[in-house]
């Protein structure tokens, strides 16, 4: 009796789903190794063909026509600039809308339709973003082709992204926590301030880093902001003309020879250096602040 | 702290007429709660009596917790529910439009089902009311109200010598504990608790009804729980809730607690006290 | 302190307040009967008294058991204590008893009371010594008042055999029977008393 319980049964069925159970798994992954194959690829083509190019020349020299001279000092500092400003810009707007729509406004029909709306905007092509840009930052506003319009145009370009991140950081607070606070007299914004921000901070930093490193990449609305792709001087304030290191790499890439091709896949190894620092840096801090706060 | 047994079992709790000579300071009024107009609660009529722990008792989802939170404004944060009926603390209708809920809440503390401590210290866990509430204490005075609050909660003597530790470092008897004392830092005059031992192991919860019983002199204490024999232990005085034919909350019995559990009025609450049903 | 300490203790306080008043009781009795004066009024009230309390023993026991489920020691407490109750409360009533048929029989004074006197002397020291037992849970005390009672219902039955084969006076030979009588009674509630002490503390 008791051993017939612990034998496992031998018929066609059980061994059948004995085999799916084992290569199931197998199948499934598939996607994600043509994925990684892609990746791998990539940039296997790109290190091959472009690390003997990078130099010092590369960051600090200006673009010019000789390829071996040619660096994109212009283009790391103007998407520094744009970048960086539309994260100043973009980071506290969503911080303050995800805060609105959570703590505020939730539950409310209009919160519904303005939370909708978000997730849509974020399925928009980046290159509208830059049109519109263009008719109202550039010449609406007349602000020109300048820093700070290409700033205020990715900014709203990640503006979708960030605060739907923020929202989620928010709502992995539990309201357990909301209304013990409330339950002790504390006002929305005592407790948006002391119980929910310190805790949703580090998911929301980690959203806007995410925000910068796709800014980082966009080539289309600069583009159309820009219009510029050889620049040889810095920028310097916000109205300077700019570029970006995405157009810079477009440039190159566009021109026929091939010392300028090898020189813009160095270019593609420097961007996504920095592009992995970022991400890295958005790892590290919210494991420092995760590790503070709770 | 020295125990007034006397109040605890004796035939001075045995009759509700006795409770009347203490001061009411919660009533309530035809009070009724629909949740996005499905009525919840209905017509309730009950008095809470300072001094006394007032059990509220009744199967899973009559609505209990929803009855608590109506006492101290806390339905307001729940989407979709809509208060009706007059609840009155001190006489004063804390529904009335002059009537800020945030003040309410200040007086009439609660603890809930899982322990919810800040991500703070333990210290600063207690701190926290006084805190947000604008208490002007000096650090000696904080410091001694936060030790205060410990004591009354039971607690001081486990975290004294840590009280910079986090809160999530206590464990959950602890933690619920603490949640009481943070509570009484800011010394309300009510407090409501929901199912405060829901998730806690029986040694916790014994640490937890003993120290109730030490403060009620001082407090109006609500306890809602499905855990009858709680309130058996505990309470004076005892409200049995029961869905009627509509699921719609309502009381059925409201009286000393040693008489609900030892000869009750209701058939309804003889089977429900009995395990008969619920 | 758990919450139930808290409530047998009062049930405990509740004992206390009987005891003095049903050795009291006892004491009037035998006094007013082998001195022939009429106590029964005051007797009664003691006796009232002790009834009002064991009725509230017996409320508190239900509540007890019906609040906090006591289980093991706690339980055999309530459940002695009840017996110990029902003893005292028993102590009153012979008392009353006793006093009743002090206007029945009249003068009694010049009879012998030499042998009663010895027996309520015993009798007394062993609800004494029951009491002691229970507050101090001395088992070894419980179990001298058990001996003692022996002791008692030879004296009684002595005397039965005595009164049965003398020719003495019969006023005072039932007079002497019934006081008799009543103290084997209270002599069998004080070993009760003394048996729930060792049920407290050994257990059934």
């Amino acid at each position: 009796m008791g051993d017939t319980l612990l034998r496992a049964p031998t018929d066609r069925r059980y061994r059948l789903k004995k085999i799916w159970d084992r290569w199931v798994p197998f199948i499934l992954s598939l996607g994600l190794f043509f994925a990684i194959l892609t990746v791998v690829a990539l940039l296997f083509t790109v290190v091959t063909t472009g690390f003997h190019r990078i130099s010092w020349n590369l960051i600090l020299n200006y673009p010019s026509a000789n390829p071996y001279e040619a660096g994109m000092r212009s283009a790391i500092l103007g998407s520094i600039f744009t970048v960086g400003l539309s994260a100043l810009i973009c980071i506290p707007l969503s911080i303050a809308t995800a805060i609105y729509l959570i703590e505020y406004a939730k539950g409310r029909r209009f919160s519904e339709v303005l939370s909708y709306n978000i997730a849509n905007l974020a399925g928009v092509p980046s290159i509208v973003f830059g049109v519109v840009g263009l008719g109202f930052l550039v010449y609406g506003l007349g602000l020109g082709r300048s820093v700070i319009s290409g700033a205020f145009t990715l900014s709203v370009l990640i503006l979708p992204l960030v605060t739907i991140t923020c929202v989620e950081a928010l709502r992995t607070v539990p309201d357990d926590l909301r209304f013990g606070a409330y339950a002790l007299g504390a006002t929305t914004l005592q407790v948006v301030s002391k119980i929910v921000l310190p805790r949703s901070l580090p998911m929301m930093l980690t959203g806007g880093i995410l925000g910068i490193s796709r800014a980082l990449g966009e080539a289309a609305p600069i583009l159309v902001i820009s219009g510029l792709i050889f620049i040889r001087e810095d920028p310097v304030s916000l109205f300077s003309k700019f570029t970006v290191m995405p157009l810079q790499l477009y440039n190159w890439i566009s021109r026929p020879q091939a010392a300028f091709i090898e020189l813009s896949s160095a270019g593609i190894i420097v961007l996504l250096l920095i592009l992995l620092a970022l991400n890295s840096a958005a790892i590290a801090s919210r494991q420092w602040l995760m590790k503070r706060v709770i | 702290m020295e125990i007034d047994y006397k109040k605890v079992v004796s035939k001075d709790v045995t009759d509700l007429g006795l409770f009347k000579d203490s001061d009411v300071v919660i009533k309530t009024e035809d009070l009724y709660v629909s949740y996005r107009d499905k009525l919840a609660i209905d017509r309730i009529n009950l008095e809470f009596y300072k001094g006394y722990i007032t059990a509220i008792i009744g199967p899973s989802g009559c609505g209990k917790s929803t009855l608590l939170r109506s006492l101290n404004r806390m339905n307001d944060l729940i989407q979709g529910a809509k208060v009706g009926g007059k609840v009155y603390f001190n006489g004063v209708d804390i529904y009335s439009k002059e009537i800020d809920p945030v003040f309410i809440r200040s007086r009439i503390g609660m603890v809930f089902q899982r322990p919810n401590p800040f991500p703070f210290s333990v210290f600063e866990n207690v701190a926290f009311g006084l805190r947000v509430n604008g208490f002007k204490l000096t650090k000696e005075e904080l410091r001694a109200r936060v030790k205060d609050s410990l004591e009354k909660a039971a607690l001081w003597d486990e975290v004294k010598d840590r009280l910079d530790a986090h809160a999530y470092s206590l464990s959950g008897g602890q933690q619920q504990r603490l949640c009481i004392a943070r509570a009484i830092a800011i010394e309300p005059e009510v407090i409501l608790l929901d199912e405060p031992t829901v998730s806690l192991d029986p040694l916790s919860t014994a640490k937890i009804e003993e120290l109730l019983r030490s403060i009620k002199n001082d407090y109006t204490i609500i306890l809602v729980t499905h855990n009858m024999l709680q309130a058996a232990r505990v309470s004076d005085i005892t409200a049995v809730m029961m869905p009627d034919e509509n699921m719609v909350g309502r009381i059925i019995e409201y009286g000393a607690t040693s008489e609900i559990f030892t000869k009750p009025k209701d058939k309804r609450t003889e089977d429900y006290i009995s395990g008969r049903i619920g | 302190m758990r919450l139930i300490d808290i409530a047998i203790s009062s049930l405990t306080d509740k004992l206390k307040e009987m005891y003095p008043l049903s050795e009291k009781a006892v004491s009037l009795a035998i006094e007013a009967f082998r001195n022939s004066v009429d106590l029964n009024a005051e007797v009664y009230h003691l006796a009232e008294q002790l009834r009002g309390i064991h009725h509230e023993v017996s409320r508190l026991m239900t509540e007890i058991i019906a609040r906090f489920q006591p289980v093991a020691s706690d339980l055999r407490y309530i459940r002695a204590c009840g017996e110990i109750s029902y003893g005292f409360y028993r102590y009153g009533r012979y008392a009353y008893d006793i006093t009743t048929a002090i206007s029945l029989f009249g003068d009694v004074k010049s009879c012998d009371w030499e042998k009663i006197d010895k027996a309520s002397e015993q009798v007394r020291t062993m609800m004494k010594m029951s009491m002691e037992a229970f507050e101090k849970r001395d088992i070894s005390l419980a179990r001298e008042v058990i001996k003692m009672d022996d002791g008692i219902d030879r004296l009684y039955r002595e005397y039965l055999r005595e009164i049965i084969t003398g020719n003495g006076d019969k006023r005072c030979d039932l007079a002497r029977l019934l006081v008799m009588r009543y103290l084997e009674r209270i002599g069998d509630h004080a070993t009760a008393i003394a048996e729930s002490v060792l049920f407290i503390v050994t257990g059934p």
